[in-house]
């Protein structure tokens, strides 16, 4: 459980100081995968920064997040290491701490078969595409066991199709091993469709919540449903 | 297609290059012969050559001699030779047989350095306080010579061999002339094999011990020639007698005014003469054809390659000494 | 299929070679035509069968292992000393700016120009030839490992530490792997530079060893022996950058772009 409460953060540059939290508050439960959607610039980045200690905030707290040590963290920009293939770099952290070879392969070539994926685990990250190389960086932090999972805006320079197959296995997953996971993105497809709960924010600052989608178990992106919560989504724009 | 053209390229680059490397030694053909001269390769050694330059010797028997380079070595001067840049030389018999051997055409007709009981010309010293004194101490010692393969390192050779020991229970190392006393003052060798002005230097400095010599090894032994091109000899047989006869009224200068000599090899030197010893010559400065003989047969027994076409006859001459 | 990937690959290596082929055969040709002065040039089958007959003799051999023990044990003691030291340098600000200005001094100093130095403080023989390659390789690879560890990706760093990675983990699992292709660019430099600068030192002070070999052979005027000790020097160094080419080709393997 993460609480995040009366965050305020003030920006502040040379010639002005932007107030980008003023008094936000959020809670993310166990196993939860919260999507924060909104368009460009409106601090979702910043509040993943804010998470993960990269930015600093004025005041307020996040409760939650002390205990964890193990928090995964999956952006645009995998850092999968080059020079090793993808079993060892999804088994990296184990590596990390002090397991075997054989023991880390094992947890590696698991992971790699719930995720359909066994037939790349002797390639190199440069043999394999973009959207690939997030899935293997978001299977390292699932092999790592991390207690807390942020993913950045990872599949946001894919085409659709790639898109909608690499949905498909975040979910198959989370289902399976559950992870608390903070998902942000700006797509209104995929924000619907992966997400237990969506977070809409606002575009002007200071940053807040405009709305709150339960959309835990909403799976058939051609439903009547569906079709609804994109408008009441995108209405909040209007 | 553009690999084809460097590759063009290249091959034009290479036989330019060739073609520069032929011609070189068909330059001295073309030095037009105004008059008898002579390219002689300087080598800072106790030279007739000097004595003759200072006076006046060369110019009155109307050939000219020009002093070439600074710090030619024997092998050097050779090589010299046959590039075309100079005519004559100093050079060990040693290395003139190396030479005739590979195909260089030189002949020795002079003689600049033998050596006698009275000025061996060539001592191996050991530092006073060493235990060095006989040549059964030699054994796996640091014997350090100017070059292997010349006087120096065959006279060591038969020195050792004469007292029973093999050279392979020595260790020769090589240090230039200039760089020997010191090297034996670091103790990084033991022994050095020395020539003048340098052993006579590093003697007067003190704390040196004298082994032996090269006359208690080889008793009256011709190791060096004054040698001429064989080019030379051929388009120009004048400049050569010429030569010959200025040197050898040189060397009966020194032979009679040694203190006199003694002044000017210091001044080309440009050290104090009391460190320029007495040096003798065979009679008439002529070419010992025993010790031409002699060498041969000892750098065929070391195995030296390729010297099987050699006759002692071919490598020094009296033809131009009468 | 099998045939055709060696048919290329022997295509592409003659290729690659072709300057190489060109220069041989015009040696070859003039040797033939006679055209060569017999004396500094000796014909191109002369000198191949000299270095066969030399590589037959136990002598020749004594003196290429002899250059080559002192280049190899130089070598990795430049290693040993440039990777750490580059290492610190290279992430590390201040050491970088403190020491930077007295490299730059050191630099240029010719490593001949110091070899009186090393000799007169090692005496003649094996330290000072070790002194002078060392001297002339740990440079060279300090700068291709500054230059590495300064190219490292922050986000494969800020990935480890979000994963636990120790401060020992850091070095051993990120940056040293990271810096391999730089290493092998500094090392293929520096064994270059330690094979000049062997054969130069062993001019002086030596009676072994190829530059020793090569020199012995212009006093003695056995041409062919000099042009035979040039020909294993540059055998010599082909193969190790043969070796080093290799290395980084299976390094560089995960650095080529695929799409």
């Amino acid at each position: 459980m993460i609480k995040i409460k009366n965050l305020s953060k003030t920006f502040v540059d040379a010639n002005q100081s932007v107030m980008v939290f003023d008094n936000f508050n959020l809670e993310i439960a166990q196993n939860e995968l919260v999507i924060i959607f909104g368009p460009s610039g409106c601090g979702k980045s910043t509040l993943i920064n804010l998470m993960t200690g990269t930015e600093s905030y004025g005041s307020g707290s996040i409760e939650g997040l002390h205990g964890i040590k193990k928090i995964g963290y999956v952006s645009q920009r995998n850092s999968l290491l080059p020079w090793l293939k993808v079993i060892d770099n999804i088994a990296f952290g184990l590596k990390l701490q002090g397991m075997n070879k054989e023991s880390r392969h094992k947890e590696a070539l698991k992971l790699l078969g719930e995720m359909d994926l066994i037939g790349y685990s002797n390639f190199y990250p440069n043999q394999l595409s973009g959207g690939l190389s997030q899935l293997i960086s978001f299977a390292r932090s699932v092999a790592f066991k991390a207690e807390f999972m942020l993913m950045d805006e990872p599949f946001s320079s894919l085409d659709f199709f790639v898109r909608n197959k690499l949905q498909d296995i975040i979910l198959k997953i989370h289902k399976k091993r559950g992870l608390t996971t903070v998902f942000v993105t700006h797509q209104v497809d995929e924000a619907l469709y992966l997400g237990d709960r969506v977070i809409a924010l606002s575009a002007s600052k200071p940053t807040r919540i405009l709305l709150e989608l339960d959309t835990k178990g909403v799976k058939d992106k051609k439903s009547e449903f569906f079709y609804k919560l994109q408008r009441e989504l995108l209405s909040c724009y209007q | 297609m553009k690999k084809l053209i460097l590759g063009l390229l290249l091959v034009a680059l290479i036989i330019a290059g060739i073609v520069v490397l032929m011609g070189r030694s068909q330059d001295q053909n073309q030095v037009k012969q105004i008059e008898h001269q002579i390219n002689y390769a300087q080598i800072k050694v106790f030279d007739p050559v000097y004595i003759a330059l200072d006076k006046g010797y060369f110019k009155d028997e109307g050939v000219t001699v020009n002093l070439k380079g600074e710090t030619f070595g024997g092998p050097q001067a050779l090589m010299a030779t046959a590039s075309g840049d100079v005519d004559a030389g100093i050079a060990a018999t040693t290395a003139i047989i190396n030479a005739k051997a590979s195909g260089i055409k030189v002949k020795g007709i002079l003689d600049v350095q033998t050596a006698f009981e009275d000025s061996p010309l060539m001592k191996w010293y050991a530092l006073e306080d060493s235990k060095i004194i006989n040549a059964i101490d030699l054994k796996e010692k640091k014997i350090g010579v100017n070059t292997l393969g010349a006087s120096f390192h065959y006279t060591t050779i038969e020195y050792l061999k004469k007292h029973n020991i093999s050279s392979s229970d020595v260790e020769f190392v090589v240090i230039p002339h200039g760089n020997l006393e010191q090297a034996l003052r670091a103790k990084q060798i033991d022994v050095a094999g020395m020539i003048d002005p340098f052993n006579e230097i590093a003697y007067d400095r003190g704390g040196l011990r004298v082994l032996f010599t090269a006359y208690d090894v080889l008793g009256v032994n011709q190791f060096s020639l004054i040698f001429m091109s064989e080019n030379k000899i051929n388009s120009d047989p004048e400049a050569v007698f010429r030569f010959t006869k200025a040197y050898k009224k040189a060397v009966q200068f020194i032979e009679n005014n040694p203190e006199q000599s003694a002044n000017i090899i210091a001044n080309v030197f440009k050290v104090d003469k009391k460190y320029i010893p007495r040096h003798e010559f065979q009679p008439s400065a002529t070419v010992n054809k025993d010790d031409l003989r002699f060498w041969l047969e000892f750098m065929r027994a070391q195995n030296v390659k390729d010297l099987d076409a050699l006759i002692s006859e071919e490598i020094g001459t009296n033809e131009f000494n009468q | 299929m099998k045939n055709d990937s060696i048919l290329s690959n022997l295509k592409s290596l003659a290729w690659r070679n072709f300057s190489v082929w060109v220069f041989l055969f015009l040696w070859f040709m003039i040797g033939w035509l006679e055209w060569n002065n017999k004396v500094f040039i000796p014909t191109l089958p002369e000198v191949i069968i000299n270095t066969g007959k030399l590589l037959l003799t136990s002598e020749f051999w004594v003196h290429i292992t002899t250059s080559l023990s002192v280049i190899t044990i130089g070598f990795f003691l430049s290693v040993l000393v440039a990777v750490p030291i580059g290492i610190i340098m290279g992430s590390n600000l201040k050491v970088n700016s403190a020491l930077q200005n007295f490299i730059e001094l050191i630099r240029p100093i010719s490593p001949l120009a110091l070899y009186p130095l090393f000799i007169f403080s090692f005496g003649i023989g094996f330290m000072s030839k070790l002194a002078i390659v060392f001297w002339v390789s740990w440079i060279p690879l300090l700068f291709s490992i500054i230059t590495g560890v300064q190219r490292i990706n922050e986000d494969y760093l800020r990935m480890a530490k979000t994963l636990g990675a120790s401060k020992r983990q850091m070095i051993t699992e990120i940056v040293l792997p990271a810096i391999i292709p730089w290493a092998i660019m500094g090392m293929r430099l520096s064994v270059g530079s330690a094979l000049l600068v062997i054969v130069a030192a062993e001019m002086i002070g030596s009676n072994r060893g190829i530059g020793f070999f090569i020199l012995n052979a212009s006093y003695t005027f056995k041409i062919v022996d000099l042009y035979s000790g040039i020909v294993v020097i540059s055998i010599i160094g082909i193969l190790i950058n043969a070796f080093f080419l290799l290395w980084e080709k299976k390094t560089h393997n995960y650095n080529n772009k695929k799409i």
